[in-house]
């Protein structure tokens, strides 16, 4: 462990005090004094007395205290802890100046912590500043923090102890403040990452403006009126934010990219997918050929960006943009010292939207290194330019641009961070880490860092008390994205914990299934399931017309807000080895596309019917679906499936299942077993069955049950009658009737919808048309005679029985249809 | 007090002094681009004119429409070098002086207004 001195009677500590203890405007004093004392000789030497060499010793006297001040008492920077262990000479000045060997942990922490970067620390970390007139102490010995200190500082490879590390340190040796910091769910990496942010912001603010050429820089090179008004001056947005464009350059690849620039074609291709850094780049490009360092004959050259989409706005006619572009590559080639970038250029190769082809006015610029262009594509982009204009192509040296990790990535969002906060908000670390987190899972067709720039951008109205939060960004995502990206509310737990209720108001028993489909939703929404996997995946298999679509449904209105929220394919529509393309189409090709839609409502339940119809190549992608939440569309860009919850349905085995549930066996009893022969009759792969969470048997109703579906769909025709204040209701005997007719053992209660659709719907659409019912009355149906129906028809009304044509006479109950009011 | 001053003026003031003036001749001949001037002192003036295609008389009015730019563009950069070489030579003479007198500075403050008060009472 090191071992600590302190001097202090140490010279810079002597300094230091005596820099504390001169007032604070002193130094302006003096310097104010040696100007009047410079004044007053001149006068004197008018007036012609010797007294004016007094007076320009006077002013000479207080320029050199002035100076002193400014340049040695007020610079006493610490010396690197590799250097000394004297901590007179390590700890920064405003510790230092304090310190004594007695001195408590608690006054030292809270003198840390008042400094700019300790206090930067606290705020990006949402903790609270240690308050020392209150009962908040620090328990550890000093020691012990300084040690931590310098271990901090020598694992980040900083020169020097900082404030920061003394705060970091403090969090994570002092138990008290260790809980507090575990409470607000921070690990040691988080904290070292923030002490790195402060260094880093404190090494820009110290940094001198860059040199940009000068005076003369373009002297020798020529006006460009037209690529100021359709351009964007790049250098010029570097050259005005200073120092402070550092925090928007991407560097990485800018080597090849001057190289390639330099070299025989001076072209270049910079392939990266949406956020990856382009732009980035392009400024990183303009900083350094502005500052001339390592750029060839580029140095002093400026960049000026050209959009496409501006250009076609602009031109009236193919002809007026060819004679733009034209106009606008002449005067930058004229000029000498341009470089152009061309955003979007894809659209200049007629591919997208409204795009024109002008291959053949950029191909004379592109083999010809007089103008340096650098054209920006994405990697789908690029392939097909490679297809269908290899000319162009092959001029272009391309520099494929990769995604940078996350430490990279955090660092970028540091930085960017700070250019995004307007005056009086702060972006937390905490906000930092879910941007990354959240728009790795949402925005998945979009790259790193700036899909996270994005999503930070996005999270700034949605600041909570100054603050920008994990939280914020968690209401930014919710909100843009109709997901639940946060917490579950407390209503919303309440209809998680009464989901299994809540689902049976819409359907009968299949307890089991309910209750697993139920059961991963909570967990999911509980933070405790895979979040790199759907939110579940189930196998419903069962007779037909037992509910298997309906769970589905029910599950989707209840949870997700909707019926509409559920994504259904029917697997019977995909079974040739072409509809693998269709299931992956992409938005470009079809925006109704399945893909399209998951990416449009990632919450929700997504059904895919009979998929024992499905071709074998289809089921095949389910693997990487089921497994990993993701397909990628036909241009590879991919799809989260990760906030959804995927159903399948199979009838295969339905007449199995009937039998033993006919033959007085429970499900649960042949459930395994009823697996192990789906697995050997090769309807399924055993992977694709292992993949998905359950696999849920659906037994056929009984006919008590049927009795529940039949009020169940009352209750939905119930609903559409609402607007007309009508209501309709069946004696047992009509229900019971329905059940009789309408139940087919092979079909489920399919037969029995269209039952109720002929024998009530239409009984109550007669009376309505005929005006035998009131808003306010209630239509009670009951059985029909056998004898009048035989064959269960009612002739030309097919309902129950018989609505009469007169109206009722307000009682409760009817005999055969009458009307309640 | 003194001595921490006499150690700081005598030691790292001095060096700090030295790279103060070095800085300042450096932005001074960057920021006026004395390179760039040197470099491209007879070079047209903004590329008003360019080269004309084959006809002669074009040529010709082109060759002599760029001299007229390479003349005035010349007359802008030496006049600007000029002043880049007054600056610079003014800033080395202040800081040759200055430097030169960085070693009597601390004690001509005292002595000036002591012999000034001797001087002026005339003893």
């Amino acid at each position: 462990m090191t071992e600590f001195t302190f001097t202090s009677n140490h010279q810079r500590l002597n300094k230091l005090r005596l820099k504390n203890s001169l007032a604070g405007g002193f130094a302006r004093s003096l310097l104010v004094m040696s100007i009047g004392m410079g004044l007053l000789s001149l006068v004197l030497l008018i007036v012609g007395t010797w007294l004016a060499l007094s007076a320009i010793g006077l002013a000479i006297w207080c320029l050199t205290l002035w100076i002193w001040i400014r340049a040695d008492l007020g610079s006493q920077l610490p010396i690197s802890f590799a250097q000394s262990n004297n901590l007179a000479e390590i700890l920064p000045p405003e510790i230092a100046l304090y310190y004594r060997p007695d001195i408590s942990t608690t006054e030292l922490v809270a003198r840390a912590q008042a400094t700019w970067d300790g206090n930067f620390v606290l705020l990006r970390l949402g903790l609270e500043p240690l308050n020392p007139t209150t009962n908040a102490t620090v328990t550890v010995p000093p020691h012990d923090v300084f040690v931590s200190a310098v271990d901090i500082s020598q694992k980040l490879n900083l020169p020097t102890v900082s404030n920061a590390s003394i705060v970091a340190a403090a969090f994570l040796k002092d138990p008290a403040l260790h809980q507090q910091f575990v409470a607000a769910k921070l690990t040691e990496p988080n904290l070292l990452a923030v002490v790195v942010w402060a260094w880093r912001l404190g090494e820009i603010q110290q940094a001198h403006k860059p040199l940009y050429g000068g005076l003369a820089r373009d002297w020798s090179s020529g006006f460009v009126p037209l690529l100021n008004r359709y351009g964007t001056s790049i250098s010029s947005q570097v050259e005005f934010a200073g120092k402070y464009f550092s925090l928007r350059e991407r560097t990485t690849g800018l080597d090849t990219l001057i190289a390639n620039l330099t070299g025989p074609t001076g072209s270049a291709a910079l392939v990266g997918e949406t956020g990856i850094g382009k732009s980035s780049l392009i400024l990183g490009l303009a900083d350094r050929l502005l500052q001339g360092l390592d750029s060839g004959r580029l140095a002093g050259h400026q960049v000026y960006s050209l959009n496409a989409s501006v250009l076609l706005s602009e031109a009236t006619n193919e002809g007026g943009l060819e004679n733009l572009v034209m106009s606008l590559f002449g005067e930058a080639s004229a000029a000498g010292n341009i470089v152009i970038a061309l955003d979007e250029a894809q659209l200049f190769f007629g591919q997208g939207t409204g795009a024109v082809n002008l291959s053949h006015v950029l191909l004379p610029y592109l083999g010809n290194n007089g103008l340096p262009l650098v054209l920006a594509f994405t990697p789908g982009e690029w392939q097909k330019l490679k297809s269908t204009a290899p000319s162009a192509s092959a001029m272009l040296t391309p520099l494929i641009l990769t995604e940078p990790d996350e430490s990279s990535t955090m660092a970028i969002l540091a930085d960017r961070a700070l250019l995004l906060e307007p005056p009086g908000v702060t972006v937390t670390f905490q906000g930092l880490q879910a941007a990354y987190r959240l728009s790795g899972r949402y925005l998945q067709e979009e790259a790193y860092p700036g899909k996270a720039l994005k999503v930070l951008e996005a999270a700034i109205p949605y600041v909570q008390s100054g603050l920008v939060t994990a939280e914020s960004i968690t209401s930014a995502i919710e909100q843009q994205y109709g997901v639940r990206a946060g917490a579950a509310s407390p209503a919303e737990s309440n209809v998680l914990l009464e989901l299994e209720s809540k689902i049976h108001e819409r359907m009968v028993n299949q307890t089991r299934a309910v209750g697993v489909v139920a059961n991963a939703l909570r967990r999911a929404r509980a933070g405790v399931s895979n979040p790199k996997r759907p939110i579940g995946s189930f196998l419903f298999l069962g007779p037909t017309g037992v509910g298997k679509t309906e769970l589905a449904r029910s599950l989707a209105a209840v949870y997700f807000g909707s019926e509409a929220s559920i994504i259904r394919l029917d697997m019977s529509e995909y079974q040739q080895v072409a509809d693998v393309d269709r299931l992956l189409e992409d938005a470009a090709t079809n925006s109704g596309s399945f893909l399209t839609k998951i990416r449009a409502t990632p919450f929700s339940v997504v059904l895919f019917d009979e998929i024992e119809k499905a071709h074998p190549n289809i089921l095949n992608l389910f693997l990487q679906l089921l497994d990993e939440g993701n397909l990628s569309d036909l241009s590879g860009h991919p799809a989260s499936f990760k906030d959804a919850i995927i159903i399948a349905t199979s009838n295969a085995g339905a007449d199995e299942i009937r039998e033993r549930i006919s033959a007085g066996q429970e499900l649960e009893d042949f459930e395994t077993e009823f697996t192990e022969n789906l697995i050997n009759s090769g309807n399924f792969r055993p992977e694709l069955l292992n993949r998905f969470d359950e696999i849920v048997l659906f037994r056929p109703l009984k006919p008590e049950e049927l009795v529940q579906v039949v009020d169940i769909m009352v209750a939905e025709v119930n609903r559409t009658l609402e607007p007309q204040q009508i209501k309709v209701a069946l004696t047992p005997a009509a229900k019971q009737q329905l059940v009789d007719t309408g139940y087919d053992a092979r079909l489920g209660a399919r037969p029995l919808r269209r039952m109720v659709t002929r024998r009530v719907e239409d009984a109550v659409a007669d009376l309505i048309l005929r005006g035998g019912t009131q808003p306010g009355d209630t239509v009670t149906l009951d059985a029909i005679d056998p004898a009048d129906h035989p064959d269960g028809q009612s002739g030309d009304h097919p309902s129950v029985d018989q609505v009469p044509d007169t109206p009722n006479d307000g009682g409760d109950q009817t005999a055969l249809g009458e009307v309640d009011r | 007090m003194i001595s921490q001053f006499i150690s700081w003026w005598y030691g790292s003031g001095w060096n700090d002094a030295q790279k103060y003036f070095g800085l300042t001749g450096k932005h001074i001949y960057y920021g006026l681009s004395v390179a760039t001037l040197t470099r491209t002192l007879f070079d047209p003036w903004r590329r008003i004119v360019t080269p004309s295609d084959n006809d002669p008389i074009a040529a010709l009015k082109a060759w002599g429409d760029n001299l007229v730019s390479r003349g005035v563009g010349a007359t802008i950069r030496l006049a600007t070098l000029i002043v880049a070489g007054i600056l610079l030579c003014g800033m080395a003479i202040v800081g040759v002086l200055i430097l030169g007198l960085w070693f009597i500075w601390p004690l001509a403050g005292p002595a000036a207004v002591i012999m000034g008060i001797i001087l002026a009472i005339g003893l």
